[in-house]
């Protein structure tokens, strides 16, 4: 697998979270509760299609040396304006979330999924990388908290990110089976450990697949 | 520098500049909005606490801030701390406003779930008045009887005097003492709940009837001492357990009762010590026992108490016989 290989990012095969590990701070910190996963995966998601727009635009005028310090002004620039929109129209979340929303300008996805250390310039294929990662990681966050929410408490609380109110209580079994392990950070190494299994899986059926038809 | 790529300088240039400019529109545009999000769910406090003040704002706590959940500043007036401690059976969370010179203009209880009558004291207008009035140097004195609950609140207020006297530069050399009760100053009264009438002539056992141990006689007016086996002695069965004992001042002749007073309680602390209540022994002052069906109230919670006491008038009254 080289370079460019890994850097092509996927739902599956090279999930960002789950295959190549990316972003792991955020994933282990925001997965206690799905309606907070939910939250941190789309404001990703918008995040990378934003700066992969903006970047995929730019990305021509600038030589290689200066691709690197225009992404990071970038992103702390697009972090930055999205924390201080999220405190004020989904304060909820925002007070959910809290530190882990300015901590995702070191989330690595933001800076890899934009094609920073690619030779690749056109601004379609970076926004279609971009939004792959995003739409990846948005599910890899999204299983890890609904196992971890589900087995920790007994069932799912989704919560609505503008006012924190309760939008849905789904009790699935009696909380006194609950095993309140996986809340703590060793279970949500477990359980992000759990599920990368489960993608490795996937993704290396994904590969056979490729690979037998491109014997044909 | 000749290598530098001039159109990717000059890029990145305009990219910094861009960025700074936008985050100073947007922080200006959202930071009263994001302001008002962190005051809305406290705001009717707040305004109870300073209800001048226009403008409030929160103002961040350090990490180990002990019991201290959140800090507001009141534009011009003072500031709101938001406190929890652990109470006897759930959280206690109060509110205490200190105005600028270190004054302490408010404090609410807002949330209690202790004992009914015991932990609720901390809501009481004694202890209100016991921290509203001092300043950020002075100490506090917990409630006797309530003290776990009342300790909830001291403590919290420890740590709001550390945080404000810090950041407002005042120094506490620590010398303040904790104020003593003041002795000739009746605490408020919790009300307590009459319940369950008995006849004041009835049988009673030897065991629970009360003993006449001294009489003193002024013409019709007799005056007895009655020791009243209460709850300690024949429900509580504690070592060492000693009767309450009781005073009751008869008119014989008229056959009234004219007064019922209690000169010691050996029962449970706050409950059966409820005998003491002005509510409970006004009901026998100018009480005729001429009927033999004459009732009197229990107190609903403290049964065998109150019942030692009726027991205690009944042997004052047998006495006179």
């Amino acid at each position: 697998m080289n370079v460019n290989e890994t850097m092509r990012f996927g739902i599956f095969k090279n999930n960002p979270m789950l295959v190549l590990f990316l972003g792991l701070t955020t994933g282990l910190a925001v997965t206690g509760s799905l309606s907070h996963a939910l939250g941190t995966g789309v404001v990703l998601l918008v995040l990378l299609v934003v700066s992969g727009l903006v970047f995929g635009a730019v990305k021509p005028m600038l030589t290689k040396e200066f691709q690197l310090p225009f992404v990071l002004v970038l992103l702390a620039l697009l972090v930055k304006l999205s924390e201080l929109l999220v405190l004020a129209y989904f304060p909820a979340l925002g007070a959910g979330i809290g530190l882990y929303l300015p901590l995702l300008l070191v989330n690595s996805v933001l800076v890899f999924a934009i094609g920073t250390f690619e030779e690749e310039a056109k601004i379609s294929g970076i926004l279609g990388n971009a939004v792959k990662a995003g739409l990846g990681y948005l599910l890899a966050l999204a299983l890890v908290a609904l196992l971890r929410e589900v087995v920790m408490s007994g069932g799912l609380l989704l919560t609505s990110p503008v006012s924190g109110e309760t939008l849905a209580a789904i009790p699935i079994f009696p909380t006194k089976y609950a095993l309140t392990i996986l809340r703590e950070p060793g279970g949500a190494f477990l359980s992000v450990a759990l599920v990368a299994a489960v993608f490795q899986a996937l993704g290396a059926r994904e590969d056979r697949v490729e690979t037998v038809e491109g014997g044909k | 520098m000749k290598n530098v790529n001039m159109k990717s300088l000059v890029a990145l240039l305009v990219m910094v500049v861009l960025s700074g400019a936008v985050l100073i529109f947007a922080d200006t545009q959202l930071s009263p909005i994001i302001n008002e999000n962190a005051i809305a769910q406290d705001r009717a406090q707040l305004v109870r606490i300073f209800p001048d003040a226009d403008t409030f704002s929160a103002v961040d706590l350090p990490e180990d801030a002990g019991s201290l959940q959140r800090l507001f500043l009141a534009e011009g007036h003072g500031y709101i701390y938001f406190v929890e401690n652990p109470g006897y059976a759930a959280p206690v969370g109060f509110i205490v406003g200190l105005d600028l010179e270190g004054n302490i203009v408010g404090y609410e209880v807002t949330e209690l779930n202790d004992t009914e009558g015991i932990g609720t004291r901390i809501k009481d207008p004694g202890f209100v008045d016991s921290i509203v009035g001092r300043t950020s140097v002075d100490a506090f004195a917990t409630i006797a009887g309530a003290t776990v609950t009342s300790q909830a609140v001291t403590r919290g207020l420890e740590d709001v005097k550390a945080h404000y006297n810090a950041m407002m530069g005042i120094e506490d050399d620590g010398s303040a003492v904790v104020p003593e009760p003041d002795p000739d100053e009746t605490p408020a009264l919790r009300p307590i709940e009459l319940g369950g009438a008995i006849p004041l002539e009835r049988d009673v056992s030897a065991s629970r009837m009360g003993e006449v141990v001294d009489v003193e006689t002024d013409g019709n007016i007799v005056t007895y001492t009655v020791n009243a086996p209460g709850y300690a002695i024949t429900d509580g069965g504690y070592e060492g357990a000693e009767p309450n004992v009781v005073k009751v001042v008869l008119d014989v002749e008229a056959q009234v009762i004219l007064s019922v007073e209690i000169l010691e309680v050996h029962d449970t602390p706050n409950i059966g010590d409820d005998i003491l209540h002005p509510d409970f022994l006004g009901q026998f002052e100018n009480l005729s026992y001429a009927q033999m069906d004459t009732q009197v109230d229990t107190i609903s919670y403290a049964t065998v108490s109150s019942t030692s006491v009726i027991n205690a008038v009944l042997a004052a009254i047998l006495a006179g016989n």
